[in-house]
């Protein structure tokens, strides 16, 4: 039976939480499919142990692991030290990369990960490793937490400041860069709000500096006169007007919006009925993001079928999530740089409004150099496949040949099956090869096929 | 490239096709070994002439390399007797270091020692006792540069042991392959009474007690027909080589080598090593002089010492002035008559160099010395230096205020209780260097260092970053110009601090000498070494000697380990990133590398020139 298509979808039965049926099973597909949405992809071993223990169990794990991640973080919080202490931006990525594949909570990085994209802020304008690793902080804190908490802390960091020209406002020429991105990419999008409004909001932020790579709020330097923002009045501070601008009824739409492009689809776009139960769910939960994250991936809609294979992998997703299905460890440094050659080096983002995503990750260059991303990644010697070589993990796994090989790559990293054409051609160029070079062989023109891309 | 097959095919025919002596076939393989039954009926019918061949006293005898490798040797390697290094103390004391009793139980090496064992068992031997018995006279490989083929002579116990062993492996190779049901692996013949065998391209032939291991079939002929012939008109004779061996040291060498390197030139190897003009500015500087040697010398010949407690590797050529004359009279000094000073030796220093470059020469001779990229990169460095230095000639008025003897020393950091602890702690560094004018050079400096310094500041400014506090100090002869970062009062006790703190840049004049370091602590240190005082009396002697010195270099293995283990963590958390490690595979590996380092000592590196270049690396083991 064909799957409903998303205008089909009311927005009660949509955001229904999902539960399993004869006809929409909780098997491998869907796990994977979860798992590589919600996080970096899988092991088999977790998959399968999803699988085993429902989906409740599952949901749960991922929204709160009951693993002790403070290990994790100290061990993180070492590397991020010496990264630091390095100076040289690009190593966090790396250090990122790093985090995406080992953390035990892979959803607060995914997270992470949406919130780096929707308040960019790039480290080759900000030039300082240390003030790039606080926001990133920052973001993660709030990731599944509090945005309201996590607008007031963007709306003074550092970094963000210091990228959007915004070190320094002053009353008499008040800075409008931050305020209109706060209302345009950050709260409420085009068409909400006024270019007074902008005028105004910029009035709220005077005296607001960067010195010494700290807030501060100089006193002298702020217009105390009256404001009107966004149908307000009584507006005196920067906080207020932060308020005001998450008091909007519009807010809750724009990031469900948001996060329902991240997690579900990027094309369609959600109706606004369709959206509603979850804005409603966000603006009822004081703008608290977890409720809305875990409505979304538990509904129906998310777990469907329909949504299986409907957004294209990022490059991260890719790579962080190949690495993750093969249960392998990797060059983190040489990855953050050919993740950079392929559009998506996280702290470099292209502008103000981070990736576009979707279709934008593909175009003919790309499309090359995804491909040459996973073919150089098993060739490079520091690629470990649980700790060994890739044959030596075929082995472990009970792979013997190129064909079983396949099939299990496919079931537990593709989002769709390969056209039996194509499936047909690799086996048989495969089977001129053997040993390593046969399975290195299979991954590299895996990597050239279309449906490697879907997630 | 011809197959490993042709090769043998051409071997095994040479006496066919009437070579002096004869073709036999001692085996008659079965008639799946295509090769060998073309050549049987030809076996047979030589078979008697072939018989005569074994009463040549030299059939049975051992060969020698010195009258058995041709003219056209152009590398020769002489291993001595396995037992000098398998019994040898060093290899013990490596033996029982705790770094290789880590790689010894490594996962890797098990499954390699594996594989040995069973290798023993099935031989019936150790394999240790094995390699012993089979170059009871030593080991030999040579490269010839008219087959372009390799050879390599072991020279056994015995001619007996020799074939006993060798069927064995055949054997064993020949059972492997049956099980695997694959064709037979190796192909036999005979060449002039000597079995020969061909295995994975290489051939293999037994003559007297010796192995003779080949890549290529002439080599092998060649070799055997001199050896026949008693030949004397080889490598042996070749007047570099009978040099080479006049200058051998009458000492136990594990190993001694001999190259020829007017074939290397000749026959267009190694072209980056003898292009005219150099790529890169530091291995000049480094090893210019060298470049110039090897561009002209007949030979290089190497060998290796090993003591109880010290590895030595001393590379030797013939040395001419004339061959480096004015283009690189930078490295040697004019006539050759440069020589560097005493190295200076500091208690926690982790590395001290000495060396004989007159940089400033150097910097204006670029344009013979490099090439165009090379000499746009200098020009555009020049600009920017020379803008620096407050409009002073970079090349001619700064480095020119030196004397071509200048000295390095790299010394571990100690932090003081209290100070800031910086994320990645650096070592300190300082070059220490006489200069030719110290009247009218000393307050040119010190303006230019305090310049140097305010600029430092104003870019820091600009990027956020601490400010240096200028301040001088003068006592006992010697004048500082120092500065150190200003550490904000609620950073005073912080650990991670910038890697900037590493840093308290300091001038410092005592008498002649200038020293330039990274710290005023090692600046004050240097100053108080007796090497300085020494050093500025000592100017570059006319008079012939033996051989000057041209580079000293000495490291500690001790400091660097110190140094090392400052950045623990820092390497740690590297090696995860760059290799994927887990937090304890990292930990695991850099461990090793000070288990690695624990057992060494020091290193020694000493280039010396008179009419001999020397360059001697040592090595000394910890105690």
């Amino acid at each position: 039976m064909k799957p409903k298509e998303l205008g089909q979808w009311s927005a009660q039965e949509a955001w229904q939480p999902w539960v399993p049926t004869e006809v929409e099973k909780w098997d491998m597909a869907r796990v994977a499919h979860l798992y590589r949405r919600v996080g970096f992809s899988s092991s088999e071993t977790t998959l399968k142990r999803a699988i085993e223990v429902g989906p409740d169990r599952t949901l749960q794990e991922l929204l709160a692991p009951s693993v002790d991640v403070a290990p994790f973080e100290e061990e993180s919080a070492g590397i991020a030290k010496s990264v630091k202490a390095g100076g040289d931006a690009k190593n966090l990525t790396t250090w990122w990369l790093h985090r995406m594949r080992t953390s035990p909570h892979p959803l607060l990085e995914k997270m992470t990960l949406f919130w780096h994209g929707h308040f960019a802020t790039g480290a080759e304008k900000v030039l300082d490793v240390e003030l790039m690793h606080e926001q990133n902080q920052l973001l993660r804190s709030h990731a599944l937490g509090d945005f309201r908490s996590m607008v007031h802390g963007i709306s003074k960091d550092p970094a963000m400041l210091i990228y959007l020209d915004s070190i320094t406002n002053r009353k008499a020429h008040a800075n409008e860069n931050y305020a209109r991105e706060l209302m345009e990419l950050f709260c409420l999008g085009e068409g909400n709000y006024s270019e007074m409004d902008v005028q105004q909001l910029a009035r709220c932020f005077t005296g607001w500096e960067i010195r010494r790579k700290q807030f501060r709020f100089n006193r002298y330097q702020h217009d105390f006169g009256t404001k009107e923002l966004l149908g307000a009045t009584n507006i005196e501070t920067g906080e207020e007007a932060i308020e005001q601008v998450l008091a909007q009824k519009e807010l809750p739409y724009f990031i469900a919006n948001k996060v329902f492009r991240f997690f579900i689809c990027d094309e369609p776009g959600p109706s606004r009925e369709l959206l509603e139960p979850l804005a409603d769910r966000f603006a009822q939960d004081g703008l608290r993001i977890s409720g809305m994250v875990e409505t979304l991936i538990r509904s129906r809609l998310f777990l469907s079928d329909w949504s299986i294979g409907r957004k294209i992998r990022s490059p991260i997703e890719l790579a962080i999530g190949f690495l993750t299905t093969l249960e392998s460890t990797a060059n983190f440094e040489s990855l953050s740089q050919r993740l950079r050659e392929v559009g998506q080096a996280v702290f470099f983002p292209p502008n103000v409004k981070g990736w576009d995503g979707g279709r934008a990750w593909i175009n003919s260059s790309t499309l090359v150099g995804r491909a040459n991303l996973l073919h150089q990644l098993i060739r490079d010697e520091n690629t470990r496949f649980q700790g060994g070589s890739l044959i030596d993990f075929a082995s472990k796994k009970k792979l013997a040949s190129a064909e079983p090989f396949l099939d299990w790559i496919e079931n537990h990293f593709f989002a769709s099956r390969i056209r039996e054409k194509a499936r047909k051609e690799i086996l048989e160029k495969v089977s001129m090869k053997s040993g390593l070079t046969s399975y290195r062989e299979l991954i590299s023109l895996l990597a050239a096929t279309p449906e490697i891309h879907l997630s | 490239m011809k197959s490993a097959k042709m090769e043998f095919n051409r071997f095994a025919q040479a006496s066919s096709h009437g070579d002096r002596m004869s073709f036999c076939s001692r085996f008659c393989p079965s008639s799946t070994n295509g090769l060998l039954s073309r050549f049987s009926l030809i076996t047979f019918a030589t078979c008697a002439f072939a018989a005569c061949c074994v009463d040549n006293p030299l059939q049975a005898q051992s060969i020698d390399p010195g009258l058995a490798l041709p003219g056209s040797t152009f590398l020769r390697l002489d291993v001595a007797s396995s037992s000098d290094w398998i019994d040898h103390p060093l290899r013990k004391r490596i033996e029982s270091s705790e770094a290789f009793l880590q790689v010894w139980r490594s996962p890797n090496v098990v499954d390699m020692r594996s594989g040995a064992l069973m290798f023993e068992l099935a031989l019936g031997q150790k394999l240790e006792v094995i390699l012993k018995k089979l170059t009871v006279g030593g080991l030999t490989l040579a490269l010839d540069a008219e087959t372009e083929g390799a050879v390599l002579l072991a020279r056994s116990e015995s001619k007996e042991w020799l074939e006993k062993y060798l069927d064995k492996l055949i054997n064993l190779v020949r059972e492997d392959a049956k099980k695997k049901q694959q064709p037979d692996p190796i192909k036999q013949a005979e060449y002039k009474g000597f079995a020969a065998y061909e295995f994975q391209k290489s051939i293999w032939v037994v003559v007297g007690e010796t192995l003779l291991i080949t890549n290529k079939s002439d080599l092998g002929k060649k070799i055997v027909d001199r050896h026949l012939d008693g030949a004397s008109d080889g490598l042996a004779s070749k007047p570099s080589f009978r040099d080479a061996r006049e200058a051998r040291k009458n000492q136990k060498e594990i190993a001694w080598a001999y190259l020829d390197l007017q074939t290397v030139r000749d026959k267009g190897m190694a072209k980056d090593l003898f292009r005219s003009k150099s790529d890169n500015f530091f291995a000049e500087l480094l090893l210019g002089g060298i470049l110039a040697t090897l561009q002209n010398a007949p030979y290089l010949s190497g060998t290796l010492q090993a003591e109880p407690t010290q590895l030595d590797l001393e590379f030797s050529s013939p040395h001419n002035v004339a061959w480096s004359q004015s283009k690189r009279d930078y490295f040697f000094g004019t006539e050759g008559t440069g020589e560097a000073f005493p190295l200076i030796r500091l208690n926690e220093s982790v590395g001290s160099m000495s060396v004989y470059r007159d940089i400033s020469q150097m910097w204006l001779m670029a344009g013979d010395l490099f090439d165009q990229k090379v000499n746009d990169q200098l020009a555009q460095a020049d600009n920017t230096l020379t803008t620096l230095f407050s409009g002073k000639d970079f090349g001619e008025d700064i480095l020119g205020s030196m004397e071509p003897q200048l000295r390095i020393v790299v010394s571990r950091q100690s932090i003081n209780e209290g100070d800031p602890v910086p994320a990645i702690r650096l070592p300190a560094f300082a070059l220490v260097a006489k200069l030719r004018d110290p009247k009218g050079m000393k307050p040119e400096l010190k303006r230019i260092f305090q310049s140097f310094i305010g600029f430092l500041n104003v870019t820091g400014a600009q990027e956020g970053n601490p400010q240096l506090d200028l301040d001088m100090e003068s006592s006992d002869g010697v004048q500082l110009v120092m500065a150190r970062y200003v550490v904000e009062a609620d950073r005073k006790k912080e650990k991670g601090v910038p890697i900037q703190f590493n840093f308290s840049p300091c001038l410092a004049f005592v008498g002649e000498q200038v020293i330039v370091s990274s710290t005023v602590e090692l600046a004050k240190q240097i100053a108080g070494t007796k090497a300085l005082a020494v050093s500025g009396e000592s100017t570059a002697s006319t008079e012939p000697v033996q051989a000057r010195t041209n580079t000293l270099l000495e490291l500690d293995a001790n400091a660097i380990r110190s140094l090392l283990e400052d950045n623990r963590s820092h390497l740690i958390s590297q090696n995860m990133l760059e290799k994927g490690h887990s937090k304890k595979e990292a930990e695991t590996e850099i461990n090793l590398l000070f288990r690695i380092l624990q057992f060494v000592r020091s290193g020694r590196l000493d280039l010396r020139y008179g009419s001999d270049a020397k360059l001697t690396l040592s090595l000394q083991a910890a105690e």
